[in-house]
């Protein structure tokens, strides 16, 4: 009986050890990080960055020009999809040639749109080395 | 009588022991009460956020008036960056704020985002006034000791003049009801031609909010 019990304990350390062993040797730091060169936000100008949004508001028109000394000026306008008022945020970020963002992304702006309302949201970039652009659209944090 | 084998005793230590320190590792802790400090975004609102003047305020204000002032036909068209002093902000609303945080902030977004398109002199022009400009007295000392020789230096050049000055005024309007309160504040800043006190630029934010006053803002 006792012998029984040896075997358990031991098949059962044996186990564990595997199992230690296995969970350990699964991954070791550094790891690859996932990413998509395909990114959604460099393909569309504009991106709702939570999914309720899509049922929400509506996004018309967007559009960007140069201002007189080179800077980058862009548009969109939001339409409320709800017959209630509905609250969201907006930023730009703005971006070079290569898709990187300038590290001047605009603040988030509030955006109050009552029923049916359509707004316009402008900004302008701080330095003309703007080139793309991407109007980020989230529920308030 | 009962005979343990010393292998047979550690294997039972060491599978208990394992044991603990998996569920142990798995266990989370939290505080009894309260939060777990965490680091956010100056955008975001935060759980002791109430109806007054907030950071996400400050960051949409002061980055919404740094990018108007650039559309100045002033600013933008002007050959040499033109030199912007700051003036204290005036703060009428009911709010113990240090109100000069948004003029920094706006002056920190220029001069670190527009390369050079304007310039800001250190000067305080408000303590100038008075007589008690400590940046200046500090560096006209230094310039002496320069121009003595005592000191090394480079080419003469005279202390920057302000072709504008920037400023602005917060004001407010509260209610409040046993219901809750609400607060409007309204936040406008100017560009005063330093020559002829012309205003060469206004631009405004208004923030309304509601719910309950409890928040301290300190």
């Amino acid at each position: 009986m006792r012998s029984i019990v040896d075997i358990h304990v031991c098949r059962l350390f044996l186990f564990m050890l595997l199992l230690i062993g296995f969970i350990g040797c699964k991954r070791t730091a550094p790891y690859v990080p996932t990413g998509d060169p395909h990114l959604i936000e460099d393909a569309n100008p504009v991106v709702l960055l939570d999914k309720d949004l899509m049922k929400i508001v509506a996004v018309d028109r967007t559009g960007a020009q140069r201002t007189k000394d080179g800077r980058l000026k862009v548009m969109t306008t939001l339409r409320n999809l709800k017959e209630t008022r509905q609250h969201v945020q907006v930023q730009t970020v703005f971006k070079d040639s290569n898709h990187f963002s300038l590290g001047e992304d605009s603040a988030w702006s509030d955006v109050i749109l009552f029923s049916n309302e359509t707004q316009s949201y402008t900004n302008t970039s701080f330095s003309p080395d703007a080139n793309h652009f991407t109007i980020r659209i989230r529920l308030p944090r | 009588m009962k005979h343990r084998t010393p292998l047979l005793v550690c294997s039972k230590w060491a599978v208990l022991s394992l044991s603990l320190l998996m569920i142990s590792s798995c266990t989370r802790t939290q505080h009894q009460s309260g939060i777990q400090p965490r680091v956010l975004d100056p955008s975001e609102t935060s759980l002791s956020s109430g109806i007054g003047i907030e950071s996400q305020d400050l960051v949409s204000v002061t980055d919404k008036m740094a990018r108007s002032i650039l559309n100045t036909p002033e600013i933008a068209n002007a050959a040499n960056p033109p030199i912007i002093a700051l003036y204290p902000v005036e703060n009428n609303t009911h709010m113990r704020i240090d109100a000069g945080i948004f003029t920094d902030r706006i002056k920190a977004l220029l001069n670190s985002k527009c390369r050079g398109k304007v310039r800001f002199t250190s000067r305080d022009i408000e303590a100038a006034a008075r007589g008690n400009d400590q940046m200046t007295r500090v560096m006209m000392r230094e310039k002496s000791l320069k121009d003595e020789g005592i000191i090394s230096g480079g080419p003469k050049r005279k202390l920057a003049g302000e072709d504008f000055v920037l400023t602005g005024k917060l004001s407010s309007i509260g209610t409040t009801s046993a219901r809750g309160a609400s607060n409007y504040v309204l936040y406008t800043f100017k560009l005063v031609d330093a020559e002829t006190l012309l205003e060469v630029w206004e631009d405004f934010s208004e923030i309304k909010k509601e719910g309950l006053d409890d928040a301290i803002y300190r």
